[in-house]
């Protein structure tokens, strides 16, 4: 469960540039539960995405991840959370050039202790499941958008994190690659991991699999989240 | 998963990194190998020099005595070596014949010695390396010098010397006492010097002080004197040049803080998907600090591998003049390779440690920031 309680976000505080991003913020999310936060650019979607997932710290408010406080944990905690609570997708893959697909899959492992072959094996299994097995030796740099996008889910899915942040994953994907990805996104609440998706696609908001949707505006929730 | 293979992993990952931006390290790695380069010629230079000139004093009598007119040396009288024999501790005395010859063909000053042992018969020579390629001359063919009165006198060639104590011997000729004593004018009963075996270190001063008052007109000049005399020399030599480079090194570490203080949009970008996937700020750090390993080392290694090449097989073409002084005028000499661990050691402190430390921070800095931060300015 994540909960976010009057959580605000002021980017350049004390200067002439300072601005506000997100705006005493407060919502539920329940395990298992697939939530899209809808909002045009600019409405805080991906800020709020960011202080849900341990990426930044709330100006102030407070978050909460599986009953566990988040927003003043020290930094090594938090990578500890990045790596084994959450698996991340961006706009972009961001995948690492000049590295191998199952490398790149690897990536979030690579400085842990953990034998290689256990973990190649889960990275292998995983690329097959999102039909990307025969280019597991491919490198990065060769593999079509959507491709990519694929393998950035199943580098977010390396640690089987009990929740998926996914920040505009079908923003650079045509309909067809984006329909697909959605459909990979749609296994995952059936597993029993949240999802929390930021998007304007109306593919993703029309989705079968979304519970809910959570329209944003200017660094605010349009509608007050009533959820437990 | 042990340590070495974790590391290994992290290895493989910083030689990539370095290698997707390698338009960007370019410069730098150029920079830093061309001083390594300059600082590794250097001290090559110095130790082969020292090294040669620690040969060359070896075989050298612990104390020479020289007689002195009007501050300058003049020929020594035979009957000086029987008192001098007789001062407690020295154990053999013997005249020396040597000088210089100066050849009006190559414009060359040349060494010429009388052997110490009967090798050479009259009218034979033994030449060093620096003569015989000056001259154009080998084993077996012919020589000529012309004596004091001009006339010209051959020698057949004995004997090339070795490479391997090319400093003492490059410029040199050695023929019997008589023949030199024709070539140069020195009559019978003269020596250049007199040069004395004192075995027991801590006597050689007292003989020194002795050999004053036996033969006022003279002055003993000790072997230790000597030996560092040559170490000051070549060490203040090198200190010059180390001066003159160390603001280079200054300059290469403002711009090793800059490089990694100005990480390009693309560095943020991997630092921040590595943050956001999990990694803890050590391990973003080690990453850098095996990039930053990896280029040094390769900077390290290739400024040193130049510099062994520019100094031993190119003669250290660029410092040789201020280096070896004026043995690099007539006749040249080569360098014997000589390498000293712990100076490479300490290259590697000053080239590398400085370099680690200085873009340490900057790596830091990046580590420790935000991952939506990174992912945001990249």
């Amino acid at each position: 469960m994540i909960v976010a309680d009057r959580v605000t976000k002021i980017f350049n505080r004390g200067r002439p540039e300072e601005f506000t991003a997100l705006s005493g913020v407060s919502l539920t999310i329940t395990a298992g539960e697939a939530v899209v936060l809808m909002g045009p650019s600019g409405s805080g979607k991906t800020t709020l995405l960011s202080i849900l997932g341990a990426l930044s710290r709330p100006t102030s408010g407070r978050v909460q991840v599986e009953g566990r406080e988040i927003t003043r944990l020290p930094e090594k905690s938090l990578s500890s959370i990045r790596r084994r609570t959450f698996g991340f997708v961006f706009p972009q893959p961001h995948l690492v050039r000049g590295m191998r697909v199952i490398d790149n899959v690897m990536l979030p492992a690579l400085p842990v202790r953990e034998p290689e072959d256990g973990l190649r094996e889960r990275a292998q299994k995983l690329l097959e499941r999102l039909g990307l097995g025969c280019r597991a030796r491919a490198r990065a740099e060769t593999l079509s958008s959507g491709e990519a996008q694929r393998v950035a889910l199943a580098r977010a899915l390396i640690f089987e994190p009990k929740i998926v942040i996914a920040d505009e994953p079908t923003a650079h994907l045509d309909t067809a690659r984006a329909s697909e990805l959605i459909a990979l996104l749609a296994s995952l609440p059936a597993e029993g991991k949240t999802l929390v998706i930021a998007s304007h696609d109306p593919l993703v908001a029309e989705a079968p699999f979304v519970d809910r949707i959570l329209p944003m505006r200017d660094g605010r929730l349009l509608k007050p989240d009533l959820s437990p | 998963m042990t340590l070495l293979a974790r590391q290994r992993r992290l290895f493989g990952l910083a030689l990539a990194a370095i290698l997707r931006h390698r338009s960007r390290h370019l410069p730098f790695v150029l920079f830093y190998t061309a001083l390594v380069f300059v600082w590794a010629s250097v001290v090559f230079c110095t130790d082969a020099l020292k090294r040669e000139a620690r040969l060359l004093l070896r075989a050298a009598p612990e104390i020479v005595v020289q007689r002195l007119v009007a501050g300058r040396q003049e020929l020594i009288a035979a009957h000086h070596l029987a008192p001098l024999q007789r001062i407690p501790g020295v154990s053999h005395v013997r005249g020396r014949l040597w000088g210089y010859h100066f050849d009006e063909a190559t414009g060359a000053n040349l060494t010429v010695a009388a052997a110490n042992d009967s090798r050479l018969a009259p009218g034979e020579v033994a030449i060093g390396r620096g003569v015989a390629r000056l001259l154009g001359a080998d084993a077996g063919e012919t020589i000529s010098l012309r004596d004091t009165h001009g006339d010209a006198r051959s020698f057949r060639v004995a004997e090339v010397f070795s490479a391997a104590s090319e400093l003492a011997t490059a410029d040199l000729i050695e023929m019997t006492p008589a023949d030199l004593r024709l070539l140069l004018g020195v009559p019978e009963g003269f020596f250049t010097d007199i040069a004395l075996r004192v075995a027991n270190e801590n006597e050689r001063r007292v003989v020194a002080a002795k050999i004053r008052s036996l033969v006022p007109e003279s002055r003993a000049i000790l072997r230790e004197d000597i030996a560092r005399t040559y170490e000051e020399l070549f060490d203040w030599r090198a200190g010059l040049l180390f001066w003159v480079f160390s603001s280079l090194a200054a300059a290469l570490l403002v711009f090793a803080w800059d490089q990694a203080a100005g990480i390009g949009g693309e560095e943020k970008r991997e630092i921040g998907i590595l943050k956001a996937v999990g990694w803890e700020i050590p391990e973003v750090l080690a990453l850098k600090t095996w990039e930053s390993l990896i280029i040094a080392s390769a900077c390290f290694l290739g400024g040193m591998t130049l510099a062994y090449v520019h100094v031993f097989s190119a003669g250290a073409l660029l410092f040789a003049p201020l280096l070896k002084g004026w043995a690099v005028l007539y006749p040249r000499f080569a360098l014997v390779p000589a390498i000293d661990p712990p100076q490479i050691l300490l290259l590697f402190g000053v080239a590398v440690v400085p370099y680690l430390a200085a873009t340490g921070v900057p790596c830091w800095r990046a580590a420790a920031a935000e991952p939506e931060q990174l992912l945001r300015q990249a």
